[in-house]
């Protein structure tokens, strides 16, 4: 069994609950929930256990992530990457961004 | 693109992954941003904002038909939307070095540090980016609304001090506070967090209009994204803001004569917002609010926006119809600019007290006691013919009902006012509020003068 490097980038004011750091490089199992590819759905959760540091209600919401927070993968939006769905690759860039009460 | 659809397929074969679609732009590039039900590469993305945002500021430049020349201010919170706007806008100026659409721009940002424990000041941070563009940088504290030069006049110096059952105006001097003290006690002697929250938005407004006055900036940037503004719209009418609802949310507004307040990212969403800075490399700052880190039911405003944001992930159409439908509200003809709220100045209805007492359970309990409380009209009168000709200075303790003072209030201040507990610490109000008074106070007594003498004036030529 392999792992992946992910990189985990955090704005918005999300990098609050994540210990205030806003990037991370992490090494997860490419197979969480083996025999399946580690999807978005096994990170996020996987984040929540090992990451997360306060309020998980505000970053899920349910087994996803928060609405109002906006998520890229590799710079394309995750809701045209399949959203909880999408089987996370080596290397993968991905960037959580509160846009909640801005103004 | 069909969400409802997609959403079946995906629960029928989990693995399946969308297919990839093409921008609906150029309709060659692999789209990688879905915005409401359309699909983009990242450079049709980018020109679709930035076009959207020319197009807005655009209109605006002409309706005013300031040509160039003018010199504005951009209110900068340093949050996303105004982090996004000040690039929008320093590009825009930028097109046509030798032709400026505006002569000069000056970014101005109100520290709230002062609110949350022990934070550090936001104004190193938020001048660092400003120094980028050059451009001349205000960095104001909240706590300093409480100055005297905070007013119309330059320097007034007295305030009110709301008690029990009365509002006194009083020499600032005279009061013991600091006016960190001054607003912390204020807005802790406020118990409701969407009162809170009412307030820091009018002082902060009023703060920023004042500046620009000063300043010599006859506009002012504002920027409430789509998002925002339809969480405003919902938010205000619930708070019973609906008549001055539209100025608060329009694209454009000139409720305040000399200082232009104009929303060029009115119609980008918070998510195109979010795009926009990520992709261009614009750095954001994280802005405490006093609700940040709440959860929704902390204020009617975060409820709001916790609701409207989970809408629009189902329905991706939510903000733009609600922020469309609002566009179409336009000020009430009832609007009159002499019925101007003392703390928001936002415009309040005529006769808005004989409506509320009869509609809203709502009395100011000590007075209740000594009055019975229908003969509020009398009271309100006996008291102001006390001496209607001495308009100029103030005494040290000219007081006044807490009748005659909610009487310069809009609805929504009203009920904030009566959310402001006036037991523990001297609840102040700052000199603006204050000179307002007294403005109207002269205006009143001007008018009654005039009707007294009115039937020994001879014809007025103007009125020949
Ligand atoms: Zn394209
Ligand atoms: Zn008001």
């Amino acid at each position: 069994m392999s792992s992946l490097k992910v990189k985990l980038s955090f704005s918005g004011g999300v990098e609050l609950l994540f210990d205030n750091i806003k990037q991370k490089s992490i090494e997860i199992s490419s197979s969480i929930n083996p025999p399946n590819p580690t999807t978005m759905k096994d990170l996020i959760l996987w984040m929540k256990d090992n990451l997360l540091k306060e309020r998980p209600e505000l970053f899920m919401s349910g087994d996803t992530v928060r609405p109002g927070i906006l998520v890229l993968i590799n710079d394309s939006d995750w809701e045209l990457e399949g959203e909880l769905e999408y089987e996370i690759e080596d290397g993968d860039d991905i960037v959580f961004i509160s846009t909640l009460h801005g103004g | 693109m069909c969400n409802i659809q997609e959403e079946i397929t995906l629960n029928f074969d989990v693995k399946i992954k969308p297919k990839s679609k093409n921008c609906v732009k150029c309709k060659t590039a692999k789209a990688t941003i879905l915005i409401r039900h359309s699909t983009y590469c990242r450079k049709c993305f980018q020109h679709v904002f930035v076009g959207k945002f020319r197009k807005n500021i655009e209109k605006s430049r002409n309706a005013s038909n300031s040509g160039s020349g003018e010199k504005v201010m951009i209110g900068f919170s340093g949050g996303p939307s105004s982090r996004a706007m000040l690039q929008l806008i320093s590009e825009y100026n930028e097109v046509l070095p030798q032709k400026q659409f505006y002569s000069e721009i000056v970014v101005c940002h109100i520290d709230e540090s002062l609110l949350f424990n022990n934070q550090k000041s936001t104004i190193p941070q938020i001048e660092q980016i400003v120094r980028k563009y050059n451009y001349p940088f205000i960095g104001l504290y909240l706590q300093n609304i409480y100055n005297s030069d905070v007013t119309k006049s330059g320097c007034y110096n007295n305030v009110i001090e709301i008690a029990i059952d009365d509002a006194k105006i009083l020499q600032q001097e005279d009061s013991i506070f600091s006016p960190s003290e001054k607003l912390l006690n204020l807005l802790n002697n406020i118990s409701k967090l969407t009162a809170k929250e009412d307030f820091i938005w009018y002082l902060k407004l009023c703060y920023l209009i004042d500046t620009a006055r000063k300043n010599g900036c006859t506009r002012l940037f504002l920027g409430d994204c789509s998002t925002r503004l339809s969480i405003k719209i919902i938010s205000l009418t619930s708070k019973g803001r609906g008549f001055s609802l539209p100025l608060e949310t329009s694209g454009e507004t000139d409720w305040f004569k000399d200082v232009i307040i104009t929303r060029p990212m009115k119609d980008m969403l918070s998510k195109e917002i979010g795009i926009y800075n990520q992709f261009a490399g614009l750095e954001d700052i994280y802005i405490q609010s006093v609700t940040s880190m709440m959860h929704a039911k902390a204020s009617i405003e975060r409820l709001t926006e916790d609701f409207i944001v989970r809408l629009e992930k189902e329905f991706p159409s939510t903000v733009s119809t609600i922020a469309r439908t609002g566009a179409k509200l336009t000020p009430s003809d009832y609007i009159l600019e002499e019925n101007r709220c003392i703390i928001c100045l936002m415009p309040y209805q005529e006769n808005n007290k004989i409506w509320q007492n009869r509609i809203i359970v709502m009395t100011i309990p000590s007075l209740q006691q000594s009055n019975g409380c229908s003969n509020i009209q009398q009271l309100h009168c006996s008291k102001n013919s006390k001496n209607p000709y001495d308009c100029s200075n103030v005494s040290n303790d000219e007081s006044m009902t807490n009748i005659e003072f909610t009487d310069l209030l809009c609805y929504g201040c009203r009920v904030n006012m009566r959310d402001i507990k006036v037991a523990n610490n001297k609840t102040i109000l700052p000199p603006y509020v204050a000179e307002g008074v007294e403005e109207k106070k002269k205006k009143d007594n001007r008018k009654q003068m005039r009707k007294h003498i009115e039937e020994y004036l001879l014809c007025n030529e103007e009125e020949l």
